[in-house]
């Protein structure tokens, strides 16, 4: 009779496969992993995660495999990014993210999707714009589509100097982006591959009150969009801002360009 | 009753003389038993008792040594076990239950002459290998050993090599415990801990360090998951010998073929390294299989998009970025068709087909089978047909398995001996379990390259931060040389790195974000430690020189005579 043992390495090389494929899962499921990565790669992180729990699956068929070395180290292939990934979520409080949550785009209500705007911007022409109201010369711009509004505002303002522009960011006004002292951006963090790769976006808006702003404060702002003399016949696109109000930071964390 | 178990050793290798050498040195043991299981004997009556017949089951066979051993009083079993049995019979034979509650296998030991890639080769060699603590060399120094140690650690990594002479040594691994592993496991951590507060303690925010850490992870290791699908796919489903069937056998014309399947994979550089590391093994010319590797990742369809986009929807600069990785990948190459030596570690892309014997010529006869016997093959034996050559297998197979650890299954035995067709005649379901095994086990091997490559990278991007967008350079020559270094530097995903090359290089010259975008995916830090894995110093090298050197010519030249004004 042959004596059946368990291969602890077989075990514990299921259970971290397992974990891990869990642990994308979970990251797609509860859009968490947009805090790192970008929408488009949710396909990719599902396919992942399928092979994981297929190669878990494969460690459990082969859990009474006889071995007489039992290797552990590769498994920190699989464990260091696991255990890193729990302590991040775990500082971003991301614990209880809830499964599948709603869209909640602050700016993007049922009235703006009737609403829209066709893109003339190189590269961008025909795709649907939300939130531009031709007869109140208003834009409100919703969250997911902050880069395309900048894109096609600053590739030819002329039609939307006028408007009354309403957005959302959060407040950058250091001197070296704002020597003026008057302006400051309400930026978005755009991301293009992943979080390593971040670049702010934002309207400059022109705002006298700035000194009475906390950096890095999110915070919704309406203004005219005004093309503004910068001195030596020098102009330059602004929103000169009516009102800055304090609010909760989006759901979204970063904005995309696709 | 565990803790009472006596020690087995098991000493393996080709010749039993060398083993009962190594038996009689090294055995300080009071009263050992001394098993031999030799291949070729069978149970007669007049076979001695210290002798196993290699036709026995494992379970009768561990059921005799456990009755041996309750019969005498001895404190350590030794087994000599021959190369042509599969090791996997004496691990299921060490598991009957009357033999398990007297024995527990304390080392495996290898004795061979000379460590070659050539004599480790064979598929059970292989296997018995994963499954040894001690590699001994008998002709060779301690110089020799570090390089045995070198060949065999891709196999089992906590396996120790030493000289036959140093018996001191070997007396310490046979007595000691295996505690590398462990001290690995701990290092490895620590190291990990370390480098985090050292950043947390340079002014980089902890969270920001992970998050940068995990969103490169996340980024890279599905594409990596991809690629080495595919590289399994190709291990386990396309016929040995089919590849090179099909891939044309004119240089040029190879290459081109290269070319178009970088151009039809939408697979990115972490995917490109393990595809290609399968074409080679698959007998595909290396200068063909250099040119997908480093086509791959900048022709393919979801790169072109992101570099349309990226640059305001202009087709001008997605197709030449598309140009030059043609024309790169192409002159790249074309370097590596000259004089093509062998590029893997452990000369794992020497042609095969598939059942890993050496080859002497291709199609000649006289190739050596993983069995590790070199008779009665067939003499038809070319790599332009399905490999079936017939063998007589003088060795037994597992009862259950019927596995003799030579890579092939069984379709029937004939009055001749058993026909047997390697690779072939599986199922479906036999076909998905050696194509996980296969994904699973490449994954293993590559995924720490990555870790490591991502890490590395996300400590640079971390010290250079926003630096990288305020850069301003003049000069095409010195844009350039910068903008490649951060491509080679930062390890960006191809897929994505045309948006962060035209925001770095605003205020650079086109040419210099054009070397960015043509050099980054063909070789990059992270591409580097992908690689050291699996290739040789010598390829890696060259490949990294040949692409910088061609790439910053046809990039600078092409500039130089205008080529910005006309994309710009």
């Amino acid at each position: 009779m042959m004596k059946r043992t368990v291969n602890p390495a077989r075990l514990a090389e299921g259970c971290v496969a397992l974990l891990m494929g869990f642990g994308f899962l979970w990251l797609g499921l509860t859009r968490t992993f947009q805090h790192y990565v970008t929408p488009r790669t949710l396909p990719y992180l599902y396919f992942a995660a399928v092979a994981l729990l297929a190669m878990a699956g494969l460690s459990f068929t082969k859990l009474f495999e006889v071995t007489h070395i039992r290797r552990y180290t590769h498994l920190l292939a699989l464990l260091i990014p696991l255990v890193l990934l729990a302590a991040s979520t775990n500082m971003e409080g991301l614990w209880n993210s809830p499964l599948f949550p709603a869209n909640s785009d602050a700016l993007k209500t049922a009235t703006l999707q009737n609403e829209t705007y066709t893109m003339q911007a190189d590269g961008y022409a025909g795709r649907v714009l939300h939130g531009y109201d031709e007869s109140n010369r208003t834009i409100t711009v919703p969250e997911s589509e902050t880069f395309f509004w900048l894109t096609e505002i600053y590739t030819d303002p002329s039609p939307f100097l006028g408007f009354t522009v309403t957005t959302v960011g959060q407040v950058l006004k250091d001197a070296k982006h704002f020597p003026e002292g008057n302006c400051f951006s309400p930026v978005r963090k755009l991301m293009t591959c992943c979080v390593a790769d971040l670049y702010s976006v934002g309207f400059k808006c022109q705002y006298d009150q700035v000194q009475a702003l906390s950096a890095d404060a999110w915070v919704m702002v309406t203004g005219k969009l005004t093309m503004v003399d910068t001195g030596g016949g020098a102009q330059e696109l602004r929103i000169v801002l009516d009102t800055v109000k304090t609010c909760a930071a989006p759901d979204e964390p970063y904005v995309y360009a696709y | 009753m565990r803790n009472s178990r006596i020690p087995v050793y098991v000493v393996c290798g080709a010749q039993a003389e060398m083993r009962r050498n190594f038996f009689r040195e090294f055995c300080k043991h009071q009263k050992p038993l001394w098993l031999e299981c030799p291949a070729n004997v069978t149970d007669t009556e007049g076979t001695p008792a210290w002798r196993l017949p290699a036709e026995l089951p494992p379970l009768e066979a561990g059921e005799r040594i456990a009755a041996l051993v309750q019969a005498g009083a001895y404190d350590a079993v030794w087994l000599d076990w021959d190369d042509a049995l599969p090791i996997d019979r004496l691990l299921t034979m060490l598991q009957t239950r009357s033999l398990y509650e007297h024995c527990r296998l304390r080392k495996v030991v290898r004795c061979a002459a000379e460590a070659t890639s050539d004599t480790l080769m064979a598929q059970n060699v292989r296997r018995q290998l994963e499954q040894c603590d001690l590699y001994v060399l008998r002709d060779g120094d301690r110089r020799a050993a570090a390089k045995a140690r070198h060949l065999v650690q891709p196999l089992q990594p906590d396996m120790e090599a030493v000289a036959w002479a140093d018996s001191r040594e070997v007396a310490a691994v046979l007595e000691g415990r295996n505690v590398l592993q462990g001290v690995r496991f701990t290092f490895v951590l620590v190291a990990v801990g370390a480098l985090l507060a050292a950043l947390s303690r340079l002014n980089f925010s902890l969270s920001n360090t992970m998050a940068v850490f995990l969103g490169t992870y996340l980024q890279a290791l599905p594409f990596l998951l991809l690629g080495i699908l595919l590289s399994s796919a190709i291990q386990v489903f396309v016929p040995a010998g089919f590849l090179q069937r099909v891939f044309p056998k004119k240089l040029l014309g190879g290459m081109l073929f290269g070319v178009l399947g970088g151009f039809i994979l939408p697979i990115c550089d972490c995917a490109s390294i393990p595809v290609f590391r399968s074409l080679l093994r698959k007998g595909v010319p290396l200068p063909a299989a250099v040119t997908f590797m480093i086509a791959a990742p900048i022709i393919n369809p979801v790169v072109m998009l992101s570099t349309y986009y990226a640059f305001g929807c202009n087709p001008r600069v997605m197709l030449t970025r598309m140009g030059f990785g043609v024309l790169c990948s192409v002159l790249v190459g074309l370097c590596f068709a000259w004089n093509p030596k062998s590029v893997l570690l452990n000369g794992d892309d020497a042609p095969t087909c598939g059942c890993a014997h050496g080859h002497a010529e291709e199609g000649e006869p006289d190739a050596t089978c993983a069995c590790g016997y070199t008779d009665e093959h067939d003499p038809i034996h070319t790599h332009e047909q399905e490999h079936s050559h017939k063998h007589v297998h003088p060795h037994e197979h597992d009862e259950d398995t019927q596995a003799c650890g030579c890579e092939h299954t069984h379709a029937s035995v004939t009055a001749e001996g058993p026909s047997l067709r390697h690779k072939t005649g599986r199922n479906i379901t036999d076909r998905l379990t050696e194509l996980l095994e296969h994904f699973r086990d490449e994954f293993f091997e590559v995924a720490r390259f990555l870790l490591i490559g991502i890490g590395v990278s996300t400590v640079l991007q971390l010290i250079m931060g926003s630096n990288l967008t305020s850069m301003r350079f003049d000069n095409l020559v010195v844009a350039m040389l910068v903008m490649m270094a951060m491509a080679f530097l930062l390890s960006l995903c191809s897929s994505s790195d045309a948006v962060v090359g035209k925001n770095m290089g605003a205020s650079l010259p086109m040419g210099a974000v054009m070397s960015f975008m043509v050099f980054g995916p063909m070789i990059d830090v992270k591409n580097v430690i992908l690689m050291s894995g699996s290739f040789t110093k010598r390829f890696m090298l060259k490949l990294m020189l040949v692409t910088f050197t061609v790439s910053f010519v046809t990039v600078y030249v092409a500039f130089s005579l205008g080529l910005g004004a006309l994309i710009g």
